[in-house]
This record gives structure tokens, C-alpha cells and sequence, in this order.
């Protein structure tokens, strides 16, 4: 029967290249985590952005044709309705609108901005008016483009 | 990552001090996290394609249809009030009646059009403004019913509507100097408003000569035996007359009045509407001379157009001789 000789450094080879392994492994799947991670906030980004660049577009188209409505006969009772989503890339939004100064015998411009707060994206589209728009700001959704003979108002609903 | 064998298992277990249900933890948890956001990119390409779905659509409520059913609804009701004011005149209250009524009839019909379109429309008598028609129908010289050949035609009326006369050039005078045929218009603040109309023989036409209360004075000419001027429509043989601005320059009320209207200056017939009460005596209705009918001087309807996305509701205001083509 052979005597065995036992050494301190028995399996230290092993152990180092276990943890070796071990770290790279995690160095690795932490980057490629982290790159994934990344990537998908970039993607969101440019994707709320798309959003809110067609959404601030479609609501401005709204706004232009109720006010071509209102202007084509005073006094008139309007309600518009789009129906858009409620969120973008699974964010909630803001629609607002607030008047830009035009330049004197020009129409009324206003400024339609998209907003969302996470990812803090915001895009704005402006409309020229005949009448003048209530400046508001409503949450994400459906909305209707309201006038009775008086300043068109958006609402949520 | 599983052992390829159970030989070092034991071994492995002693030094390391793990199962062998805990290995691979570590790509277990990144592959875990990579798939989720894989899912959550999944979900962004279906948002990205949403977008462009939503960008394709058409932009804004489809609000054309509003206004050309607005447009159709006044068309419908101007001719109703032609028709009304023509045939169904023997009292405002049957002016008025047969308006409603006609104007349902019409909402009824197109209604029924528009729902197979999936659109709920509506149409209705909102208010009705009375004045009276004036006609001379026949072929006479423009003096009234006792022959007179200056009168007034209407007195104090706020608007004058669908004024319009064909006249003869035979009957009218050559020159408008001594005299000549003309309609004089006495607005407020003894302003006047004045055309007359000769024969131009130069041009074997018709000449008419507008001269506003400030002086300024304006003609045209239209060839041929007889001639349609549209005094409120501001044409003379169906072409525009530039200068023809009824009473342009006054401010309501107004004296419509005719001046050398005898048959040697002007004969034809002519018909308009205004918004006052004009009585029979002493110029109309004999048998032969003018006469005079309630009309409808101008009506509101109440227009409705409903939709998925669009509702509309918006007053039309027609009247006599709007619109003509």
C-alpha cells in the first residue's frame, strides 16, 4: 500500500480556476446584462419618442380640423373625438397645449407637446388656428376636441 | 451545468461545500434577465409597429362630411323657400307651416341616406323671418296698379332681397337725359342710391347706370332686345356688373322707389323680397298690376350630424335668391 504524501497546496489549482471561472462568468453576463439593459432603455427611447411624434401630430390634426369646423359656421356645437392610446411604450403621457406668441396678421400658433415623465421624452407639434384654443393640459387617452361658441377646450374622454 | 459523470461528484461536493442542484445558478439568472428583455424589446417592436399604424391613419376626425351636409342642408332649404314663397303664400301662417314641414320631409329623406352610412343627421325649422314678395309676373310697363309712374315700390324696409327685372330695350328711353327709367333707393340720412336704365343704341343694348350717393357713377352694357338685371346680385344679362352694388354706400331703412316708369321708358316685369310689411293700396293687386304676397324673408334651420368620432350642430340662415346659379 503506497503512502500518500499530503501537500498544503493540493487542489489550489482547481479552486483558483473555479473562481476564476466563476468571476469571468459573472463579469461577463453583468456586461451582457447590462448592455441588454441599456439597449432596451435606448429602444424605449426612440420609441416613445415615435409615438409621441405621431400622437402630438394626430392631435394637432384634431385641433385644425375642429377649428375648421368652427370656423366654417359661428356658433356652432363641436365634439371630436380621437381615440388614441392611453399609454406609450407602456408609459403614461401628457398632452398639452399652450399659445406661441405669432407674429401680428398671422393665425393663432399653438404648441401640441407629448410629454412622458420616464423616459422624459417630450415632442411638440405646433397647429395654426382661425379661432384660439383653451390652453390645457390633459393625461394620455382618448380626447375630444369641445366648442360651443366658445374657444375650443380639450378634454380626456 | 450538470456533471458528465457521477465519479468526482463526492469529491467536488466535499471541497466545495455545494449541490449539485446549485450550479449554473449564475446562467441561470442571465438568462432569466436577458429573456425578460427580450420580451420587454418584443414589446417595444410591437409599440414601434403600433406607431406606424397610428401614423398611417388618417389624420383628424373626418369632419368634410359635417360641413357638406351643413352645405346640402341649406341648399334643401333655400329651394324650399323659393317653393314656399311661390306657391304655398297666402298667409305667414302657411308659410310658416309648410316650411316646417317640407324641411322634415327633407331631413326624413336625407336621414335615412345618411344612417345607411352609419350617420345620424337632422334638419329643422329654427326661426322664420316674414316680409313680402312683390311681383309684377306679366309684361307691363313698371307703373303701378293706377298707373302712376313714380311710386314707391316699399317703404322702410331694413333689406331688400332677390330684386331682380327683365326689361325690354324698345321700351326703355334713348338717353337718360331729360329722363329715364330708374330705381332710386332713399336709405337713411337722406342718402340715395340711384340706377337707371336705357336703350344703348350704339350697341343695339341695354345701358345701366349706377350712381352712388357720393357721386360715383358706374355702367354697364348688355346687347340684345331684353335684359335680366339682378340688382341685389350685382348682375346685368348674367354677367357681373362690377359697379352694381345695391344701395351701396346707405344704411337701412330704405324707400324702394321707381321713377319714369311709364310704358316709354321701361316695361318688363321684376320681382323682390323685403322684410316689411307693404300694403295694398294704392300700388298692387288689381287684376294686371303688381302684386304683392307674404314671403319668407329669411329662415334658420337647425342643422345635426352625428358620427363615431363627430358631432356637429350648427344653424344655416337661407333666404330668397341666395345661392343663385
Amino acid at each position: 500500500m503506497a503512502v500518500t504524501e499530503r501537500r498544503s497546496d493540493r487542489a489550489v489549482s482547481t479552486t483558483v480556476s473555479y473562481v476564476t471561472t466563476l468571476a469571468i462568468t459573472t463579469v461577463l453576463i453583468s456586461g451582457l446584462m447590462i448592455s441588454a439593459g441599456g439597449f432596451v432603455e435606448g429602444q424605449r427611447e426612440r420609441v416613445v419618442r415615435s409615438e409621441l411624434d405621431v400622437l402630438a401630430e394626430q392631435t394637432a390634426a384634431d385641433l385644425a380640423a375642429a377649428d375648421r369646423l368652427n370656423a366654417s359656421t359661428p356658433n356652432a356645437t363641436i365634439r371630436l373625438r380621437t381615440r388614441l392610446p392611453s399609454r406609450v411604450g407602456d408609459r403614461p403621457y401628457t398632452v398639452t397645449i399652450r399659445e406661441v406668441a405669432a407674429p401680428a396678421d398671422q393665425p393663432n400658433t399653438y404648441a401640441v407637446r407629448a410629454h412622458t415623465a420616464s423616459p422624459n421624452v417630450s415632442v411638440t407639434a405646433t397647429v395654426r388656428t382661425e379661432g384660439t384654443l383653451v390652453e390645457t393640459s390633459v393625461s394620455g387617452g382618448s380626447l375630444t376636441v369641445v366648442g360651443d361658441g366658445t374657444p375650443l377646450e380639450v378634454h380626456n374622454g | 451545468m450538470g456533471d458528465v459523470t457521477d465519479d468526482g461528484a463526492p469529491l467536488r461536493r466535499a471541497r466545495t461545500g455545494a449541490s449539485a442542484d446549485d450550479r449554473g445558478q449564475l446562467f441561470l439568472v442571465g438568462a432569466l434577465s436577458l429573456a425578460a428583455a427580450f420580451v420587454v424589446l418584443a414589446l417595444l417592436l410591437n409599440t414601434a409597429i403600433f406607431t406606424e399604424n397610428l401614423s398611417t391613419r388618417q389624420a383628424g376626425p373626418n369632419v368634410e362630411e359635417a360641413v357638406e351636409y351643413r352645405d346640402a342642408a341649406a341648399t334643401g332649404a333655400r329651394g324650399i323657400v323659393a317653393r314656399v314663397n311661390w306657391q304655398n303664400n297666402s298667409t305667414r301662417e302657411t308659410l310658416g307651416t309648410n316650411f316646417s314641414r317640407e324641411v322634415s320631409d327633407w331631413s326624413a329623406l336625407a336621414g335615412r341616406q345618411a344612417a345607411l352610412h352609419g350617420r345620424v343627421t337632422n334638419v329643422s325649422n329654427r326661426s322664420v323671418t316674414f316680409g313680402t314678395r312683390i311681383t309684377q309676373a306679366a309684361h307691363r310697363e313698371f307703373t303701378n296698379r293706377s298707373g302712376e309712374e313714380n311710386w314707391t315700390v316699399a317703404a322702410n324696409a331694413s333689406g331688400v332681397r332677390d330684386f331682380e327685372m327683365n326689361v325690354t330695350r324698345d321700351s326703355l328711353a334713348a338717353d337718360c337725359s331729360p329722363r329715364c327709367f330708374n330705381v332710386e333707393v332713399d336709405g337713411d340720412a337722406d342718402k340715395t342710391w340711384r340706377l337707371n336704365v336705357s336703350n344703348d343704341s350704339a350697341t343695339d343694348g341695354i345701358e345701366v347706370r349706377v350712381e352712388d350717393d357720393d357721386g360715383t357713377t358706374g355702367t354697364c352694357t348688355v346687347a340684345g332686345d331684353h335684359a335680366v338685371i339682378d340688382l341685389t346680385g350685382g348682375t346685368v344679362g348674367g354677367d357681373p356688373c362690377p359697379s352694381l352694388r345695391f344701395a351701396d354706400g346707405l344704411e337701412a331703412p330704405y324707400d324702394v322707389r321707381y321713377r319714369n316708369a311709364n310704358a316709354s321708358n321701361a316695361s318688363g316685369t321684376y320681382h323682390l323680397v323685403v322684410d316689411a310689411d307693404v300694403s295694398e293700396d294704392p300700388h298692387y293687386d288689381d287684376a294686371g298690376s303688381p302684386f304683392r304676397t307674404p314671403a319668407i324673408y329669411a329662415a334658420t334651420v337647425e342643422v345635426t350630424y352625428e358620427e363615431t368620432a363627430v358631432y356637429y350642430r350648427a344653424n344655416a340662415t337661407v333666404a330668397p335668391g341666395d345661392g343663385r346659379d
